[in-house]
């Protein structure tokens, strides 16, 4: 296991993105990382900064003004990268469902690795989501080194 | 040399996207735009819809003063089809929505405290919240969203094992917000970051209608708990708290201050479930057919919502106002002039929900 590949899996960086729900589950993601959940258990950190995430937390439906951003965003991040949708919104559309502001699903605008799913979620549910998206990251991780080495045994 | 800075809409100050475009002249702002609309997901014509559902929709326009939206759209149907709620459901409604207040302005306070870098203080704020938060959850079963309003009442009764609970809940509660409150109103480091910044003079609150802890904290004594009582206000007596000084400590201020309220408010709440009833919940024999309008003080100000019914399950029209957005265009003439380190904390002692603003 390389040093990057270690502080990758003992410290994701996690950037949070608002997309237009109801603030429920921004709540939940804050109580997550507050004293009672406390995700830092397992190396989480919220930053604010694209550049730095390894993991992006979406929630809510994708309204049309901020398709462009979130898209923004998304390609900002560096390799490898995992986007969680938290809630049901950001999953399906959820109650939203058939408003005219919004293009359905977050998984119509970026690729979607972990669904979580409640409206609105549980923290513990959230914590369950970023374990379950630490080892996609360790596996993408992974897929890209192996490329890396193929690469370089071919010239 | 004029620049211009992008300020949002992904922003870490705010969780939710809105865009300021600041022309900075050095370390100052001079002009300042606003931009809204990225959260703008058309709820007002999905509205357009079984009434009966409606009050969960409309827990979904904000997620922080879910409580609020929910009581407001209830008591607005409610006076289309002339329909009188129980009393028991109107003191659960008062309890609910006081509870709602303690948790949003917790958070309030502690997302200030993080906006000027005092993360210790942001922490302990959200550790008392989750007292609250648990609260919620044993009497109606849900953290955040609670689905406990419907049309014609409640569906979750608080009995005499949970009023106890609720009473003990104070006590524990006052306790932790009397530590809060000597840690923040005594605090050196908050008071000199936060004075004299952001500065709304009482006029200018009056010219621009802010409503709720805003104008509160301008010297304006507007609240609706006062001038226009609702559910159980007419009996319980609110009197506005307010601040003179118009900056974004009188804004923070306000808010702890009004911790204290809401506890007195459950406390006096309390006796009155004993000797209420047992019906929670009146069923209408019409359907909603007039106009009628509402006002809530939701923990960020005023918050009005209009209902129209056409004599059918679906509603004809429902118009939201939401505080946030009588809010919104106060911090423009404040941010002119600040400074750039400023904006964060200005912005955010507003209380800015965007998923209230767009809608």
């Amino acid at each position: 296991m390389s040093l990057i590949e270690l502080s990758r899996k003992k410290s994701p960086w996690v950037i949070h993105v608002g997309t237009g729900g109801c603030n429920g589950c921004d709540l939940e993601i804050l109580a997550c990382l507050t004293p009672r959940f406390d995700a830092s258990r397992f190396g989480v950190m919220s930053t604010g900064n694209p550049k730095h995430a390894d993991i992006m937390l979406v929630v809510g439906p994708v309204t049309l003004k901020y398709k462009e951003i979130i898209t923004n965003l998304y390609n900002q991040m560096p390799d490898p990268k995992v986007v969680i949708a938290v809630g049901t919104c950001a999953s399906t559309g959820g109650i939203y469902q058939g408003c005219y502001g919004h293009c359905g699903s977050l998984d119509k605008v970026v690729p979607v690795d972990v669904y979580i799913p409640g409206c609105n979620v549980r923290p513990e549910a959230v914590i369950d989501g970023l374990v379950l998206g630490l080892d996609i990251l360790n596996e993408k991780e992974r897929k890209i080194l192996e490329e890396k080495k193929k690469s370089k045994g071919a010239a | 040399m004029k620049t211009t800075i992008q300020f949002g809409p992904q922003h870490p100050v705010w969780v939710e996207p809105l865009r300021l475009k600041l022309t900075m002249d050095g370390e100052i702002v001079k002009d300042c735009e606003l931009e809204a609309g990225f959260c703008h997901r058309g709820l007002e014509k999905k509205f357009e819809w079984d009434y009966n559902k409606g009050a969960y929709l409309s827990e979904r326009i904000c997620g922080i003063c879910t409580q609020h939206h929910s009581t407001c759209y209830c008591t607005a149907v409610e006076g289309t089809m002339g329909l009188e709620i129980p009393r028991r459901a109107a003191v659960i409604r008062t309890i609910m929505l006081e509870l709602e207040r303690l948790h949003s302005h917790l958070l309030a306070i502690g997302l200030t405290l993080e906006s000027i870098g005092f993360e210790n203080l942001f922490m302990l704020c959200f550790r008392n919240r989750e007292i609250v938060l648990d609260m919620f959850e044993r009497t109606t079963g849900n953290r955040v969203l609670h689905g406990i309003n419907i049309v014609g009442g409640v569906i979750r009764n608080i009995g005499p094992e949970m009023a106890k609970e609720l009473e003990d809940f104070c006590d524990i509660m006052e306790k932790r917000c009397l530590d809060l409150k000597d840690m923040i109103l005594k605090s050196y480091t908050i008071r000199e970051r936060m004075q004299g910044v952001g500065v709304m003079s009482e006029q200018l609150a009056r010219d621009l209608c802010v409503v709720g802890p805003v104008a509160r904290g301008s010297n304006v004594p507007y609240d609706i708990r006062a001038v226009a009582p609702y559910v159980l206000y007419n009996e319980i007596k609110v009197k506005p708290i307010v601040e003179t000084s118009g900056d974004c400590w009188a804004r923070s201020v306000v808010r702890v201050r009004e911790l204290f309220q809401s506890i007195d408010i459950i406390r006096q709440c309390i006796p009155l479930l004993a000797d209420a009833g047992e019906d929670i919940f009146a069923k209408s024999k019409t359907l909603p057919e007039k106009e009628y309008f509402t006002r809530v003080e939701a923990p960020r100000g005023e918050l009005f919502y209009y209902a129209k019914g056409k004599k059918s399950k679906e509603m004809d029209r429902i118009k939201v106002r939401t505080s946030t957005y009588g809010n919104g265009p106060g911090f423009v003439p404040l941010i002119k002039g600040s400074h750039l380190a400023d904006v964060g904390l200005i912005t955010i002692t507003f209380d800015p929900c965007i998923g209230c603003f767009d809608r």
